[in-house]
């Protein structure tokens, strides 16, 4: 059935509301991935200022307890999950040569589930009081654990405001993550093959498989929780015989996984920009791509990890010990990869540059500690003590978020057709990487000297004055580095230069159409003889495919 | 060059049931938490975006057709800084030349020795026995140590602590073996300073937490001068070692073994 085209009088807000086009979904998820994040930015502010200074008394013990609950569930479900959804919504139909993604309306059925679910969840700060009198934000931590969210525990709604909220904008991430494993499996051009596949496509693909088996044991203990709490169940209630630790199993099962669903873009993003601004082919693909597979076959058997504290028996201690050492060995070897791209390369450190190894050295930081971690007897010292909150912050943050702003200065030409300004680009650098390493890197040693997390407060004279204070200038050290970026942002969106189709002289798809890429992405579908299309397109003297 | 011939395509049609069914979902559930007519309304809302979105797909999927112009493919280099590919080494894998698996093994045991001699003869400055650093090493995995004189000679203790010592030598000498050709410069400084600090500032930070009982016996500052003894012991044997070419300009065949070497 053909309708007449896009009508010129239609106003851009209709057109945005009722998009199927995959790239602007994939540019609504990211917008909305960067409020949410400085809303959690704001909340993690004053997670700083209250613990700058002990027995500090600018947020209360409820309030705070809302604060890094709200901060840690929006930071997973509303920032990292949208942003990385959004660029392969935006980047895999153009990256393989398709003109959209496989099913356009499920796709923004995916996304407004998502945009709803956040709301809902924001929505608890004044709904939350409901039925049951009780005020406030969820307070149980992003991970809930059992029996704390049950209602002799946690009255009122606002866990049911977490439970509901997750649920829906996990429906969408399902719905997305369907969506991609058919585009990527069916809708590629002619000429590639899976192993001509951009890196980016593969991690994609893996990420997106992970989504389909671990979120749906979130969803479904999201059920249970919400039969417990409403209809009487007894899944994790321990006075009715229940076994809390279920929901530890089961909430982990997700839970790690999770941590490599929003790694496993972040991989992806530096996989591209990394050989780019080289200029020299990825090293070693066929093993970037077995080990994004064995990670993704790991990530699901590591769980209890997270709980080497909770008394388990020396066999399980010892599997899951010796899995997550495992875990470290294709991971080790993605690093290894992106060292030896950039070996011998001709570097060019523009700011995706800067940003993609700026995310090498952290995420190698955090990667070791979190192999630490995995030494039963380390882990019972520094269980949940700021050690961990220090480990997964340069996992998630120098890791995961330096390599989101990689592939946004990276992108940003394509999506826009307009360049950032580099001059502010690598003052946000700067600014963000010194801030973060200044505010994440004393937690190591406030955990070392004792420190839980999510206490409130703590007393003087225990030697964690220095290292809290620390943290918090860091803290407002970042606050100049994302305060660059919205201006560079907005500034470059107005009077940035011209972009052009390919100003990084990159090599695949997405760069051979205009900047920004009309509705159709390609008028004839592309078709490729190698994993650098571009790069035969101009040198056809000395093209990729004689050598694949 | 694309031709410029105008041509017919196209996409689906832009479509607000999607929006309609995902808003009706999430009012459904909140109707649990608040009142159940919101549900209500949700629950309506939810079935007529899914009735919408289905008359979107059936009989066929509702499309628009856009007529357009093929687009020019970027064909020139536009950066100055590329790799020039003209240069024979152009599709190189680096490293060009690697040390042969023995000479990591040579090495790792010269380094090891090396560092025997050095500990014990910091023992003897600082325990008047040479046994401390064996009786030391053995107690990583006998328990029974914790109850003996680490400053005698006890055989067993002797025997597991060269074990430990030759194990982990030839280990990390294959290490070196692999990673001092991946320096580009100075693989010494990388075998004598900066692993073995890495190494040693690491283990110092977790024994703390990991064995506090065997971190008070360990003189840190004496373990340090082992380690660097032996990264450049181990480093310069290595490096000293037979360099060869790897097999990256060979055909698979070659590479495989399947065929001899032309």
């Amino acid at each position: 059935m053909i309708d007449k085209p896009y009508s010129p009088r239609s106003s851009k807000l209709h057109e945005w509301v009722t998009t199927a086009d995959h790239k602007k979904l994939g540019v609504m998820y990211i917008v909305c991935g960067i409020i949410y994040l400085i809303v959690a930015g704001c909340e993690a502010l004053m997670i700083r200022w209250q613990l700058a200074v002990p027995e500090n008394d600018v947020l209360s013990a409820e309030t705070y307890n809302a604060f890094f609950t709200m901060h840690g569930t929006t930071m997973i479900f509303l920032v990292g999950m949208p942003i990385l959804l959004g660029a392969a919504n935006y980047f895999i139909p153009l990256m393989i040569g398709a003109r959209d993604m496989a099913f356009p309306r499920l796709n923004a059925f995916g996304f407004w589930l998502f945009f709803f679910g956040g709301l809902l969840l924001y929505f608890s700060f004044l709904g939350g009081q409901g039925l049951s009198g009780e005020e406030g934000a969820p307070d149980v931590g992003w991970f809930a654990y059992a029996p704390l969210t049950s209602t002799t525990f946690s009255p009122g709604s606002s866990t049911d405001y977490w439970i509901i909220s997750l649920f829906v904008a996990g429906m969408g991430s399902i719905m997305t993550a369907i969506n991609l494993v058919t585009t990527i499996l069916t809708m590629r051009c002619k000429g590639m093959t899976l192993m001509k596949m951009p890196i980016f496509a593969w991690m994609m693909l893996v990420d997106a498989i992970l989504i389909l088996i671990a979120l749906p044991t979130l969803t479904a203990i999201q059920i249970m929780l919400l039969l417990d709490r409403q209809f009487g169940a007894h899944f994790f209630d321990a006075q009715a015989g229940a076994d809390p630790l279920i929901w530890q199993h089961l909430f982990w099962f997700f839970g790690h996984p999770e941590v490599y669903i929003l790694i496993l873009p972040g991989f992806a993003f530096v996989s591209e920009v990394t050989p780019v601004f080289s200029r020299k082919v990825l090293f070693g693909y066929p093993l970037m791509v077995i080990a994004t597979i064995s990670i993704g076959f790991i990530a699901l058997g590591v769980w209890a990890h997270h709980m080497f504290a909770t008394g388990l028996s020396p066999t399980v201690l010892a599997y899951f010990s010796g899995a997550t050492f495992l875990i470290g060995v294709p991971t080790g070897m993605k690093i290894f990869n992106w060292i030896a791209t950039l070996w011998g390369g001709q570097i060019r450190f523009a700011t995706p540059m800067l940003f993609a190894v700026g995310f090498i050295a952290m995420f190698t930081i955090g990667g070791l500690t979190g192999i630490m971690l995995a030494v039963v007897p380390m882990d019972w010292q520094l269980s949940d003590t700021y050690f961990v909150v220090g480990h997964f912050h340069f996992v998630l943050f120098g890791g995961l978020l330096f390599a989101i702003f990689s592939g946004f200065f990276y992108w940003f030409p394509k999506v826009t057709g307009k360049m950032l300004n580099e001059t502010l680009g690598k003052w946000q650098f700067w600014f963000l990487f010194a801030g973060f390493l200044l505010t994440f890197g004393p937690m190591h040693f406030s955990g070392f000297e004792g420190m839980p997390r999510r206490i409130y407060t703590y007393m003087p004279n225990r030697g964690l004055e220095f290292y809290n204070m620390l943290s918090s200038i860091g803290a407002v050290v970042q606050i100049f580095g994302f305060g660059l970026f919205v201006v560079n942002v907005l500034h470059s969106l107005r009077k940035g230069k011209p972009a052009g189709d390919d100003p990084w002289d990159a090599w695949t798809l997405e760069w051979s159409t205009t900047s920004p890429p009309p509705p159709w992405n390609f008028a004839t579908i592309p078709s490729i003889a190698s994993r650098r299309p571009l790069w035969d397109t101009k040198h056809p003297d000395d093209p990729d495919w004689k050598y694949e | 060059m694309a031709s410029k011939k105008k041509i017919q395509v196209a996409v689906p049609a832009p479509t607000a049931w999607p929006l309609v069914a995902a808003l009706g979902m999430a009012l459904t559930f909140t109707g649990f938490l608040t009142t159940w007519p919101i549900g209500l309304v949700g629950f309506i809302l939810c079935m007529v975006g899914f009735v919408g979105w289905f008359k979107d797909c059936y009989p066929g999927d509702r499309e628009v057709e856009l007529e357009v112009l093929p687009h020019h493919i970027p064909a020139e280099v536009t950066t100055s800084r590329t790799l020039d590919t003209n240069h024979p080494l152009h599709r190189a894998k680096l490293p060009l030349k690697i040390h042969r698996a023995p000479s990591g093994i040579i090495g790792g045991i010269a380094g090891g020795i090396a560092m025997i001699v050095v500990a014990v003869l910091g023992s003897f400055i600082l325990h008047g026995s040479p046994w401390h650093p064996f009786n030391l090493t053995a107690a990583t995995l006998m328990q029974s140590m914790a109850e003996l004189d680490l400053n005698t000679f006890h055989p067993t203790a002797l025997f597991v602590a060269l074990g430990i010592q030759l194990v982990a030598s030839v280990c990390i000498g294959l290490v070196y073996g692999v990673a001092l050709p991946l320096m580009p410069k100075h693989p010494i400084l990388l075998g004598a300073l900066i692993m073995p600090f890495i190494w040693s500032f690491l283990l110092y930070a977790a024994m703390r937490t990991i064995n506090p009982e065997l971190d008070d016996t360990v003189n840190w500052w004496w373990f340090l001068v082992a380690q660097v003894i032996f990264g450049l012991v181990a480093g310069f044997v290595v490096s000293k070692g037979e360099h060869i070419h790897t097999l990256q300009f060979k055909a698979f065949a070659e590479r495989a073994g399947v065929e001899k070497n032309r």
